[in-house]
């Protein structure tokens, strides 16, 4: 469990936009995981499974919780892999600071594909087993999720 | 999807975030890239999805600290002791309470100076109201199971 933990909080993190709500999610999804890993199948790969608890649950909160306060449950840092950022410094946090407020605009469907892809490094594949959908879907809703943070950060107009 | 039929940018419109993922089957990847070489508009498309793909690879989700799982692992534990203590106290008064219920009732209708009529009210009433709250119960039973996930996107 101690290993998937921070995945865990990314997951219902960026479901249920603060801090709190995650962490009351967590712990309400790791009693599930507690109670339900008897029913668990060992032939099956571990993290859809895991991955759908913390999710429903985290939708769940989001839902239930009236208090969501829309906490920044993000932050960006800076490219660390050595790769020149062809844009200004200033210019590129600016867009980065639009497409961060616009993850957090995008409707759950959209946003738990767009997480997965990026911050949880998962392959479409691997985003359709987690689901459960098609990869058809995944890849709609990733492009979708693209086309409305294009239009957030004004990179449609060439900026 | 045909190898032959030329690529449709509005129809197939998802592809092109595939094909900046490196997720494109081969098929694909030819029609698209045989559609680039003639059409600007949706290499400016690809061009904008790299810039977004390369704004996104700088942002990171935010992580707990590391003090914050100390408490987490303890509040866990709480709420499922809190959980389990809840139900036996609820399995305890409600077997006590079932058990007191009858043995009032047994003293009621064992009274020979209660008329027959007040008897049978008491039993119409305790009937009555054993019947509210397995009604309440099975309501609420049925309407977590059917609305617990309604908003949850499967």
């Amino acid at each position: 469990m101690t290993r998937y933990r921070q995945r865990a909080y990314g997951i219902a993190v960026s479901l249920t936009g603060n801090h709190d709500d995650a962490m009351d999610a967590m712990q309400k999804a790791f009693i599930r995981i507690h109670h339900s890993l008897p029913r668990f199948l060992l032939d099956e790969p571990f993290f859809p499974w895991f991955y759908r608890i913390v999710r429903n649950t985290a939708l769940n909160q989001r839902r239930d919780e009236k208090r969501h306060k829309g906490d920044v449950p993000l932050e960006w840092v800076k490219q660390s892999d050595g790769q020149p950022d062809p844009l200004s410094v200033t210019m590129a946090d600016e867009l980065r600071q639009k497409v961060w407020n616009g993850i957090q605009e995008l409707p759950p469907e959209m946003r738990e594909m767009f997480v997965l892809y990026h911050f949880q490094g998962l392959k479409y594949r691997e985003i359709a087993t987690t689901c459960g959908v098609p990869i058809g879907t995944v890849m709609s809703r990733l492009h979708a999720a693209r086309t409305r943070l294009r239009q957030v950060a004004g990179l449609e107009e060439g900026q | 999807m045909n190898n032959n039929v030329p690529f449709d940018p509005r129809k197939e419109a998802p592809l092109l975030s595939a094909y900046v993922d490196g997720e494109l089957d081969p098929g694909n990847t030819a029609r698209l890239e045989a559609h680039l070489k003639d059409n600007p508009e949706t290499r400016n498309e690809i061009e904008q999805l790299l810039r977004l793909k390369n704004l996104t690879r700088a942002l990171r989700l935010k992580i707990a600290p590391p003090e914050e799982w100390e408490v987490f692992w303890h509040s866990v534990y709480n709420r499922s002791e809190r959980s389990l203590g809840w139900i036996l106290l609820t399995l305890g008064l409600s077997v006590a309470g079932g058990w007191f219920a009858w043995l009032i009732l047994q003293s009621l209708l064992s009274t020979e100076s209660l008329p027959l009529l007040v008897k049978g009210a008491i039993i119409v009433g305790i009937a009555g109201t054993l019947v509210l709250m397995v009604s309440v119960v099975r309501e609420r039973i049925f309407k977590r199971n059917r609305t617990r996930y309604k908003d949850v996107i499967r």
